[in-house]
């Protein structure tokens, strides 16, 4: 419920709000669906989603940074990884880029780059604008990986545990920072 | 990593249908692969006793030094295409001038490559030998590299580098399973080796074997490395090459080159060192000439300036059967690189260089590198 009114905030309009406003009053009287494992957990933890065939249900961190870093372009069941990276200038890539690659936005360029050039990336990480979209990718692709805040992931996706946790579990290494 | 069973899911290509996504590609109406392209260029201007003391062979057009110059470096192609999920093919076309001043255009690397899975992949083609670090870290797009230029010990053979690099064959590679926390990978590669026939002469023209292999030998190389997880950015590693050369009018030189490295990249540091044995031995010789080849590179990145410092080494015997004219090269470079652009780089590097058997050099070079 909170997703749909930040996305009608976002939207700015007062159509959005009414609207909102309706489901709302609505939820009142209907019973809830089950959310997906993981959903709603850590609202502004970073959460990293899979397509929901895909296997994997926990990485390390080691593995997971190796994926980011076309490092590891396989999952167990032979399928090629996807990365799903946002578009610059979004919190969560801000947030992936300095807790996960630990690189500056310049430094990420030059590294996707000189994958590249090494022959071990051998095509670009999908580039989407909004997590709406990141989420609608993710479970159209089997190999897919990509990551939102909590509050945005809907049970269309996994969202897979790292190191054992799930966002917003105490230690999880992409919970929001407490500043 | 922990898995459960798969269900069904759309394909991949439905999916692409639906959304947009990022890159730059050119694909034909009707589909077909797509084709990516990207560019690397670098303009140079040298300055000192001898402009570019790090530009070999030294001195040519024979002569007194160049006191300066404007320098046209390399104008790099790099074009990729993802055929399948498994396969693709990657090259890079360059364009380049000499001291000649003539433009020359050779197809550097051209590789397809089958890739089923992390543990193997097989690539047929042109290739930079897995010979040490840097050889295949870094190629000829010049922007990656923090320094204006590779280190003597890796130059190509066609700017009078004595190292195979560039190979014409298969090259395969993979991580070994099972090695957990050590990320052992494993490189195995056959090729064409490098022609001898225009050794000794002071610009060797093309050695490397594109279409022809000298007596049908073949050459390999094997090469293993690991990236321990505890210490990101570390990798080492080392390689054994062998072939066997064939000079004319001389007897067959077996030659083994064995390597090893000590690497630490991160986005802030950089910290480089490598130690090459060549070993050139004639046939029915008991003799052994080995070639020591080294350099050691140190940077650190402060914003959008990096400071830099080389030391490289390269010590041919005088009698070596092959390259005993390159004789020796040592000195320092110390630079700063300063990236006002996310793509655009400004170098200015200062070089000294003692030989065997000429006063020392002295030089600054600065360079503008970009990719486009």
């Amino acid at each position: 419920m909170l997703r749909v009114l930040r996305n009608s905030q976002r939207g700015g309009t007062l159509t959005g709000l009414v609207a909102a406003m309706a489901i709302l009053s609505l939820q009142w009287r209907l019973p809830l669906a089950a959310p997906a494992p993981g959903a709603g957990q850590g609202g502004q933890a970073l959460a990293f989603i899979v397509n929901k065939a895909n296997p994997v249900d926990n990485l390390s961190f080691q593995d997971l940074r190796k994926i980011f870093l076309a490092e590891r372009t396989r999952w167990p069941n032979g399928k090629s990884v996807t990365l799903v990276m946002q578009d610059e200038g979004q919190s969560e890539r801000e947030v992936l880029l300095r807790q996960l690659y630990h690189m500056t936005e310049g430094d990420y360029h030059r590294q996707v780059l000189q994958a590249e050039f090494t022959g071990s990336l051998q095509s670009d990480p999908k580039l989407l604008s909004t997590p709406q979209g990141v989420v609608k990718f993710v479970s159209f692709v089997p190999g897919a990986v990509g990551y939102v805040t909590g509050g945005e992931v809907s049970d269309s996706v996994k969202v897979i545990k790292v190191d054992g946790l799930l966002p917003g579990q105490p230690g999880y290494k992409f919970n929001p920072s407490p500043h | 990593m922990q898995t459960k069973e798969e269900a069904p899911a759309r394909t991949q290509e439905e999916a692409s249908a639906e959304e947009a996504s990022g890159g730059h590609t050119m694909e034909l109406p009707g589909g077909g692969p797509a084709l990516k392209i990207r560019g690397f260029l670098d303009f140079n201007f040298g300055l000192g006793t001898d402009a570019n003391p790090l530009i070999y062979p030294l001195n040519v057009p024979p002569g007194p030094p160049v006191h300066n110059t404007f320098q046209f470096g390399e104008f790099d192609l790099f074009l990729t295409s993802k055929l399948s999920d498994t396969v693709s093919f990657l090259s890079e076309v360059v364009f380049g001038s000499d001291a000649s001043n003539f433009w020359g255009i050779d197809i550097e690397r051209a590789q397809l490559t089958y890739k089923p899975s992390d543990y193997f992949q097989i690539s047929a083609g042109r290739f930079h030998t897995s010979i040490g670090y840097y050889n295949t870290a870094f190629h000829h797009g010049t922007w990656f590299q923090t320094a204006t230029g590779r280190p003597f010990m890796y130059f190509f053979e066609d700017s009078g580098g004595i190292l195979p690099v560039h190979s014409v064959g298969i090259t395969t590679t993979g991580l070994v399973p099972g090695t957990g926390k050590l990320n052992l990978h494993w490189v195995a590669e056959v090729g064409n080796g490098t022609s001898s026939l225009f050794i000794g002469q002071p610009i060797v023209a093309e050695p490397v074997q594109n279409f022809l292999s000298d007596k049908n030998h073949k050459a390999f190389n094997l090469a293993g490395y690991i990236r321990p997880d505890w210490v990101p950015g570390l990798q080492i590693g080392g390689s054994y090459y062998n072939d066997v050369r064939i000079p004319m009018g001389v007897p067959h030189v077996n030659q083994n080159i064995e390597s090893a490295y000590v690497v630490y990249i991160t986005p802030v540091w950089e910290f480089m060192n490598e130690l090459v044995v060549q070993r050139d031995r004639s046939v029915g010789s008991s003799i052994t000439y080995n070639t020591p080849l080294g350099y050691t590179q140190l940077s650190r990145k402060f914003g959008k300036y990096r400071p830099y410092v080389r030391w490289q080494y390269v010590n041919v015997p005088g009698n070596d059967p092959l390259y005993g004219p390159v004789g020796l090269y040592v000195g320092p470079s110390v630079g700063l690189r300063m990236d006002f652009t996310d793509y655009v780089a400004l170098k200015v590097q200062y070089n000294r260089l003692d030989t065997r058997d000429a006063a020392p050099k002295n030089g600054v070079d600065s360079q503008v590198a970009f990719t486009f």
